[in-house]
């Protein structure tokens, strides 16, 4: 996360300087083109639309939280910030336009930042494994050998849980008493 | 070694390998190994080494600390 600040304090100081001349027309608004080429090279790094709102807000948003920051609201001097940060230069061995290796990395460190803070609510893998509470009777029940057959409305998952504890009792007695058969 | 050099001189690949703000490719025009190297913020590439050497080109490649 301090890497992850480090650029946005970086991109603030070059938004405080004047754009560079090459980037304007002759009515000192950013040519046309130059946001075009700052979206597709940072969509084409940092996976899309969505994820670049997010690192143009993690940049240049004065408010705390994420409110994703589109590229139309940029001012001519974040703009000229951008494209200092992501520093095209020619290749001259494949004679394509590439961008600096700094932006590289740190376009990198912002995603996973910003994902980490926008995305709050934790990650539950569906498939593999159910949101089960880790202490619930039923996981119990699969710790001691038995098999989940059915579960979310019938749609069925296989997963047998070896045990040694299988083998040697077919019921448990609980903690507040009860007991479970759940073979 | 000899994989890294025979992937370089794949000519239907374009392989690079890049350290800090150098890298490494094989000239299949020159038939050398050029390491160029890319300041930040300096709109130039410049040429640090080339060499038939790969063992010399990768001194040259791995020596930027930046």
């Amino acid at each position: 996360m301090d890497n992850a600040l480090a650029v946005r304090a970086k991109l603030l100081k070059w938004a405080d300087l004047d754009p560079p001349e090459d980037i304007l027309d002759d009515d000192g608004k950013v040519r046309a083109g130059v946001k075009g080429a700052i979206v597709g090279t940072m969509n084409r790094k940092c996976g899309g639309d969505a994820n670049r709102r997010l690192i143009l807000s993690w940049l240049f948003s004065p408010f705390e939280g994420l409110e994703p920051i589109s590229s139309k609201e940029l001012t001519n001097k974040q703009v000229g910030a951008l494209v200092r940060w992501i520093d095209w230069y020619k290749d001259p061995d494949i004679n394509e336009w590439l961008t600096g290796a700094d932006f590289d990395k740190e376009i990198l460190i912002l995603l996973t930042a910003t994902t980490l803070v926008y995305n709050k609510s934790p990650l539950v893998v569906k498939d593999e494994h159910p949101a089960i509470d880790p202490f619930s009777p039923l996981l119990l029940g699969v710790d001691l050998g038995g098999e989940i057959v059915a579960i979310d409305d019938g749609e069925t998952i296989k997963e047998e849980a070896e045990s040694h504890a299988h083998k040697r009792h077919r019921q448990r007695t609980i903690d507040n008493g009860d007991i479970l058969d759940y073979f | 070694m000899d994989n890294i050099e025979k992937a370089l001189r794949d000519e239907t690949k374009h392989v690079r390998i890049t350290h800090a703000y150098r890298w490494l490719v094989w000239s299949n025009e020159q038939n050398v190994y050029i390491v160029y190297e890319k300041r930040p913020y300096s709109r130039n590439v410049t040429d640090v080494i080339q060499t038939d050497s790969f063992e010399i080109a990768l001194y040259f490649l791995l020596e930027d600390k930046a």
